[in-house]
């Protein structure tokens, strides 16, 4: 009896040690190498945009085609804080010693993403000016094998927690122009 | 048997370590990529830093448009690329020097060439340090590695076509210098703006542009602090005028104010005006040379450009067309554009991997530096405006070696206006008003020609300026308008439907944005630092010249007969130091006030006099004249004993037709402008000693010639005698004859 149950036992073991391990160490794998895409993806597109100071359909679009290449679903967080110089140039104006502060207001991903399509179709560009700044941070949101199975064997991951995050931002280099 | 546990620690004893090699490496191929993404990141930042010092440099200082400001502006930025690669990689254990050893070059790619940042071997041997003057501060060494810029490399092309062989330097518009010789082997040394569909007359001198009246445009006023000058931008610099009330004028050179000796002409400006008239001519020039049949297989020494893949995108063989179709010349897409980029590009690409190449014989390490092949995109920055490339090979990261470039362009400098350099402000008198991209949607509407105004982007950024007492720098905006929200602060109300912005302002409908964007953008770019001006004389051209001290007397009857006495003292003002004048009423000319002039007239070193008959003979027939005298009569009987050989008196004819003008008023039309209002007219021949400037016929039927103007030397001075009464350009006419009487 306590044999056979060792046995069980045994066996149980044996097929999470030579069934799951890999199957978990091989899930991290894979996560990280959607990460490392996902990170080199961002950066190049924050990078295009800040540039060359405009930001189209076109580009979004490639940019969300490539990080879904990878298997996995992803919100895209984007932000432009627009640079308001119109302030600063009324602090400049009434004591000419001081340089003005400038004032930045943001737009975020909805807004973005409104300016961008448009109703016949036609792609249109969200174009920036130099001092804007713009920022993208992206997550996974489904839950990835290597979630799964940690969630499994010992819930340290929520359902909301994410593995795959890459976010990169700065400056508008150049004035993009609309057309 | 072997118990399955034991199976399955074998299994683990096998995986465990594969798993873990696995890992590490992917794990180290990570980092290795994360630390590729951060250098990228950070070799952006420090050649934006770069290039935002040149841009701010160049703001602040009129004068960094002139070559040797250039040079120590370029030098500044890269100073601040190196500081803040240094700052940027300080955590990495890297310092400024260190990391000198990984650039192999930075580029500065310019209006009309670029300069290259790298190291090079110092030459200075005996000889040269012989001719060393003794205060020579130099200490470099003979063979000693300096970094540095290399000499400018301009973006020219060869061209060889039967007898011409020209060099054609472009620009990052559309402005070439061509250099070499024409069709007929003649030498041409030449520079312009190319532009199509200009049309100009040069009799009423009406410049069109792309259907546009260009005309000349109201004195431009910024501020500097909280006072707005009246200005002038000549040759890249900007010369205000003091007050509105004093003739002095100063400029701003080092962050400080210094007064111009020489005062300039206080006008309308006529920058935008001038481009176009210019850029009509330069192309009539172009054609006499030849230049406009000129293809891109003439180019010599030029090779297919390639993408990053090898694929070839330029050919200039097999694109074989002309380069100087004038169809839309200055459009994006032209031939001209796209074979300039891609000249431009070869002289890039071709001396960059000349300079790469030639670092490895510096560098310390074993690496081996080369050209990266730059992406399309990456070209397209280069191409588009001034630029910064920079160069990072050779770091460690961990898997490999970095070699990375980054490429930053700027579009708000003193280099170049493009397109999108022109901003519109709405009224120029009013601070509160906003400022607009030419694209906002209902702009022609809300414009209008007198108030409204074309700017140059960089003018509606801060500026500073040392204040003249004290150590202060003062901030302030040359213009104090506002960045209108929904174009300029955000671009959410901007057309964007069409291909480029020549198209679209052809189509609009009211074309008084259309005007107001292309004389902006012509005065701008006309008022640009040129080196191919000699500056001093273009410069000249814009001068005040000083009044000449003479004294004149205009004596007349207004309105006499078509004449125009008041705008004629008005313009000989401007160039004489005293114009008096003494008119009388028509029919009211009374020997008091011709008494009153010949009283006078001595003080003056010219009498004008434009009256009836009676008193122009009292003046001219002194037996001594003591001053010029230009004379204005169609009566010449008893006008002239000096000038008038024989005359014949007919009633109720008038001057026909102007037979000859020779010498002096060969370029002005004399009408034959007396209608015959009832008076006597007098046919009069001159006598022989007397220099002939105007014949004319009269409408008798007589086919004699008879003498209309002339002059005659008398004791020193001028007398000078038109027998016809002058009803077609009287001011410019008589201007004429009064600055030859006074020369």
């Amino acid at each position: 009896m306590g044999d056979s149950l060792m046995t069980i036992i045994a066996i149980v073991l044996a097929a999470v040690l030579m069934f799951v391990f890999p199957l978990m160490s091989m899930s991290d794998r894979s996560d990280d190498i959607s990460q490392l895409t996902v990170k080199t993806a961002t950066t190049e597109f924050v990078d295009n945009v800040r540039t060359t100071g405009r930001l189209s359909m076109d580009d979004y679009a490639a940019f969300e085609q490539e990080i879904a290449a990878t298997g996995n679903t992803y919100d895209i967080e984007m932000e432009v804080k627009v640079l308001d110089e119109n302030p600063g140039k009324k602090t400049t104006q009434a004591s000419s010693t001081k340089i003005g502060e400038n004032v930045y207001y943001s737009m975020y991903t909805s807004q973005i993403l409104d300016t961008l399509s448009s109703d016949d179709g036609t792609t249109k560009v969200l174009a920036l000016k130099e001092g804007d700044m713009f920022s993208t941070s992206v997550k996974n949101t489904n839950t990835t094998l290597s979630q799964q199975l940690k969630n499994f064997f010992y819930t340290v991951a929520g359902n909301d927690t994410y593995t795959i995050a890459a976010e990169h931002g700065g400056y508008v280099t150049a004035n993009g122009s609309g057309n | 048997m072997m118990k399955y546990q034991y199976l399955a620690v074998v299994f683990v004893i096998i995986m465990l370590p594969i798993s873990l090699v696995f890992s590490a490496y992917v794990g180290a191929q990570l980092d290795t990529l994360d630390l590729q993404i951060s250098y990228d990141t950070k070799l952006d930042n420090a050649t934006y830093d770069a290039i935002k010092a040149f841009q701010l440099n160049t703001i602040n200082s009129s004068t960094s448009d002139i070559v040797n400001s250039k040079i120590r502006d370029i030098e500044a930025a890269a100073n601040s690329f190196f500081t803040s690669i240094a700052t940027n990689f300080n955590m990495a254990g890297y310092n400024s020097d260190n990391l000198k050893e990984y650039v192999p070059a930075l580029v500065f790619t310019l209006y009309d060439g670029f300069y290259i940042y790298s190291p090079f071997e110092n030459t200075l041997d005996e000889e040269t340090k012989n001719h060393l003057p003794p205060d020579a501060t130099y200490t470099g060494a003979d063979g000693e590695e300096v970094t540095g810029l290399k000499p400018y490399i301009y973006y020219s092309c060869r061209y060889v076509k039967g007898q011409m062989d020209v060099t054609i330097t472009y620009s990052l518009d559309n402005y070439i210098t061509v250099q070499g010789t024409d069709r007929n082997g003649k030498g041409i040394n030449d520079a312009g703006y190319l532009l199509d569909d200009v049309t100009y007359n040069d009799v009423t001198g009406e410049v069109r542009y792309r259907g546009v009246n260009i005309t000349s445009e109201p004195q431009l006023r910024e501020y500097i602090g909280n006072t707005e000058y009246a200005y002038v931008k000549i040759n890249g610099v900007k010369y205000y005028r003091e007050n509105d009330n004093t003739n002095t004028w100063f400029t701003i050179t080092n962050g400080r104010k210094s007064t111009v000796t020489n005062p300039f002409r206080n006008e309308p400006n006529d920058m935008g005006y001038r481009y176009y008239v210019e850029a009509y001519e330069f192309k009539q020039r172009l054609q006499s040379y030849g230049i406009t049949n000129l293809k891109s297989s003439d180019a010599v020494g030029v090779e297919d450009i390639t993408n990053a893949d090898g694929e070839v995108i330029y050919s200039f063989v097999d694109s074989d067309y002309n380069i100087f179709d004038f169809d839309g010349i200055e459009e994006p897409d032209s031939n001209f554009n796209n074979h300039r980029m891609a000249v431009i590009r070869y002289v890039i690409e071709s001396n960059l991997t000349v300079a790469l190449a030639n670092y490895n014989n510096f560098g310390t390490g074993t690496y081996e530096f080369r050209m990266p092949k730059l992406a399309e995109e990456d070209w397209a920055r280069i191409l588009d405006n001034v630029c910064l490339i920079s160069f990072l090979q050779g770091v460690s990261i961990g898997g490999k070696i970095y070699n990375g470039y980054s490429v930053i362009n700027n579009n708000k400098n003193e280099e170049v206006v493009t397109e999108d350099s022109i901003y519109i402000v709405e009224n120029v008198n009013d601070d509160n008003s906003e400022y607009h991209r030419v694209t906002h949607k209902g702009l022609e509407n809300m414009v209008n020609e007198t108030s409204s105004r074309g700017v140059f982007n960089i003018d509606l950024e801060r500026k500073s300026v040392g204040s003249t007492n004290s150590e202060t720098t003062l901030y302030f905006y040359p213009h104090w308008n506002l960045g209108c929200y929904t174009c300029y602060v955000a671009q959410t109300n901007t057309e964007n439907s069409f291909n480029n912005i020549y198209e679209y302002l052809d189509g609009l409908s009211n074309k008084t944005l259309t005007k107001l964007y292309y004389t902006a953008l012509g005065r701008e770019r006309y008022s640009m630092y040129k080196t191919f001006r000699n500056p001093s004389e273009f410069v000249a051209q814009y001068r005040e010249v000083p009044k000449i001290d003479k004294k004149i007397l205009l004596f007349g009857i207004p309105s006499h007969r078509g004449n125009d006495l008041t705008q004629l003292r008005d313009e000989l003002l401007e160039k004489y130091t005293t114009v008096d004048m003494i008119t009388s009423a028509q029919g009211e000319v009374s020997q008091d006030i011709v008494d009153q002039v010949m009283g006078i007239a001595d003080n003056y070193d010219l009498v004008i006099c434009d009256a009836y008959v009676w008193p122009a003979a009292q003046i001219a027939n002194q037996s001594t004249l003591n001053y010029n005298l230009i004379t204005i009569s169609n009566d010449a009987t008893t006008v002239d004993n000096q000038l008038i050989e024989s005359s014949i008196t007919t009633s109720n004819v008038y001057a026909n037709q102007i037979m000859t003008q020779p010498g002096l008023l060969q370029n002005i039309t004399i009408n034959p402008s007396d209608d015959g209002d009832g008076g006597t007219l007098v046919k009069a021949k001159f006598k022989d000693d007397v220099t002939v400037l105007a014949t004319t016929t009269y409408n008798d039927g007589d086919a004699d010639v008879y003498d209309a103007i002339g002059y005659k030397n008398i004791g020193g001075y001028k007398q000078i005698h038109s027998q016809l009464v002058l009803k077609n350009n009287y001011v410019e006419i008589i201007k004429l004859l009064a600055d030859f009487a006074l020369q």
